[in-house]
């Protein structure tokens, strides 16, 4: 049966089509768009400015006084600074992974595709970025650059750059041998074409699905920085920044440092729950 | 007789291994005139894909190494090309057709679009017109509404039908001058073999393409080459017309491959085929003799020792043997 309908579909709507049947995938859908829609219309749907201090009002609990998630300590609401909140984690979540796909992928296909003193030479280097870790790397890397969003995300970026490199460099050097891109290359058709033009295409799968799994990995390294004061500054309403900001006030007004972590949470987890998914749905051997 | 499109002259490759250096093409002189169709024959390792790989400049360098020789395209010697302009010449005037018609396709894009970047690359013409160019294309090799068709993925295709577009993709050159088809039939079932091969026939008449077909089998060769090269473990061993051939085989390879035919008439109510005893040498360890005399039925002494000179049989038809006249005994 799957064959018949395999035989009348674009491989798009395939991969949809598999995907409809995938509940965890599609519940990590419904939370990346909710998202998604929280922070494209934040103006909108706040119910105050999210940087406008009410003094008399600081520290109200949840449902009290007109505020659905109560005020901070600076009498802010909680509600407002976690959407707009929403709106920078979106844009960092999809920054950093796009500057860490983008150099990734283009330094994997050459390295792949040469392969040879070119290979060896991209691979080392690699091994010396992968020899640190993750978070220390970014920390380098944002203490160099000064903390700041936007050096966050450029570090969270070339933090997550080596694993592309790799993935796509193994991906490459397996379809490079494909009788197509022989094919293709009898045809005339020149090196750069068959890099980016013939076998990426066909490598992609992998990271398309690193990719979705690595925006809630970089929403949390944001989140993190932000904590340690390394990424957003104040007032901005960024999450990591928020919990940082307001952990003194744990035991005695919980809900400040409590949602925006579920915020957080759910944004990590929507985007690891539709990464997975997408593996089961791309992944050729587990195809029927 | 008109100039030679295509002129090989003692063409040698030989492929650096861990375990050795493999001579896999020992001295092959060839020609095709413009419009004709030449097929080279011979079992797997023979070193007929070798050499025409070593046309189309795609061996791969390293392990391989042209030792010595020269490749003549329409005047110009091809060994002497720089990678550019071997590329420019690859799909301009020699296109090749592959065996696997399964993996030869890219599997993410709708073959139309693949003949259409042919085009692209080629032409220089805006995207709708080459895709308008390749829809002609796919009625032109014979696909059922090549509209539709054309909007498919290689996975939607049956193998007749890939080949089909394999052999829509070499058409698709602007001046196409020579086709190389690496045994195209080999993967595909029997009744598509001969509709594939009767296409192909048409088209190169219809367009004027010289054709240098690879195969291992006499039937093809019978069917539409009109001169073929005989090929064992890298050398020619025997080359003419293929009626010629057919008709008076020169060397005893030749009678062999001709013998394991099962069309051959002195098979009528035989229940089993006849085969050639003994297995192919070790292209590394390979002296300078015969490399069929293992195996021949009358071998000589000296078999052993000398490569023969070509011994002429007839008018363009000649044979590497030291006794030509023992295999009709």
């Amino acid at each position: 049966m799957s064959t018949l309908v395999n035989a009348e579909l674009t491989p798009l709507q395939e991969t949809w089509y598999r995907l409809r049947q995938n509940t965890g995938a599609m519940v990590g859908l419904v939370i990346i768009v909710l998202f998604v829609v929280v922070a494209a219309f934040a103006p909108l749907l706040a119910p105050s400015d999210p940087t406008a201090q009410v003094m008399a009002d600081r520290k109200t609990p949840p449902l009290t006084n007109g505020y659905v998630l109560g005020t901070d300590d600076l009498g802010r609401d909680l509600l407002s600074r976690i959407i707009y909140g929403g709106r920078l984690s979106m844009t960092i979540g999809i920054v950093s992974v796009g500057i860490a796909m983008a150099g990734g992928v283009a330094i994997g296909t050459v390295s792949g595709y040469y392969g040879g003193v070119v290979d060896r030479i991209v691979m080392r280097f690699i091994d010396i970025m992968l020899a640190f870790p993750y978070v220390l790397l970014t920390i380098v890397i944002v203490a160099v650059l000064g903390p700041s969003l936007t050096n966050a995300m450029i570090a969270i970026g070339i933090s997550q750059m080596p694993r592309y490199v790799r993935l796509v460099r193994a991906s490459v050097m397996a379809e490079k041998e494909s009788d197509y891109v022989l094919a293709e290359r009898s045809l005339g058709t020149g090196d750069l074409e068959l890099m980016f033009g013939s076998i990426l295409p066909n490598s992609l799968a992998p990271v398309i699905v690193m990719a979705t799994l690595g925006v809630g990995e970089a929403i949390l390294s944001s989140a993190a920085l932000s904590f340690l004061g390394l990424g957003a500054q104040p007032p901005t309403p960024e999450w990591g920044l928020m919990i940082a900001s307001s952990r003194e006030f744990v035991t005695n007004a919980w809900w400040i440092v409590t949602f925006p972590g579920i915020a957080t949470l759910l944004a990590v987890l929507g985007f690891n729950l539709f990464g997975d998914g997408l593996r089961d749905v791309l992944d050729p051997k587990l195809k029927d | 007789m008109a100039e030679a499109l295509l002129k090989i002259e003692d063409l040698r490759v030989s492929f650096h291994t861990m375990r050795g250096v493999v001579r896999a093409v020992r001295g092959i002189n060839l020609d095709i005139r413009p419009g004709e169709t030449v097929a080279l024959v011979g079992e797997s390792g023979c070193g007929k894909s070798v050499t025409a790989h070593a046309v189309t400049g795609l061996l791969p360098v390293p392990p391989a190494r042209i030792e010595s020789g020269e490749i003549h395209f329409d005047g110009r010697d091809l060994l002497t090309l720089s990678p550019r302009e071997m590329r420019a010449l690859r799909g301009e005037r020699i296109s090749m057709i592959f065996q696997e018609p399964m993996t030869s396709l890219n599997p993410v894009f709708k073959i139309g679009d693949q003949i259409a970047d042919v085009f692209r690359v080629h032409h220089k013409i805006s995207s709708g017109e080459a895709w308008k160019r390749a829809v002609n294309l796919l009625d032109m090799v014979k696909i059922p509404e090549p509209d539709r068709r054309a909007n498919e993925y290689a996975h939607q295709l049956s193998g007749g039908m890939r080949q089909r577009v394999m052999i829509a993709m070499a058409l698709a050159s602007p001046h196409p001058g020579l086709i190389i088809a690496d045994e195209p039939t080999t993967a595909l079932d029997v009744t598509i073999q001969a509709q594939i091969l009767h296409l192909l026939r048409e088209l190169q008449k219809e367009v004027g393409v010289a054709l240098l077909l690879i195969t291992h089998d006499m039937g093809v060769v019978a069917q539409v080459a009109d001169r073929a090269t005989v090929m064992y473990a890298g050398r020619a061993v025997e080359q003419g017309p293929v009626a010629t051939i057919f008709e008076r085989p020169h060397h005893p390879y030749t009678v062999g491959l001709l013998n394991s035919l099962p069309g051959n008439p002195k098979y009528r109510g035989v229940s089993r085929l006849e085969a050639i005893p003994g297995t192919v040498p070790d292209l590394r360890t390979l002296g300078d003799g015969c490399p069929f005399e293992n195996r021949c039925p009358h071998p000589l002494p000296k078999c052993r020792e000398i490569f023969p000179d070509p011994v002429s049989a007839g008018t363009d038809h000649s044979a590497w043997c030291w006794a030509p006249e023992n295999i009709h005994e």
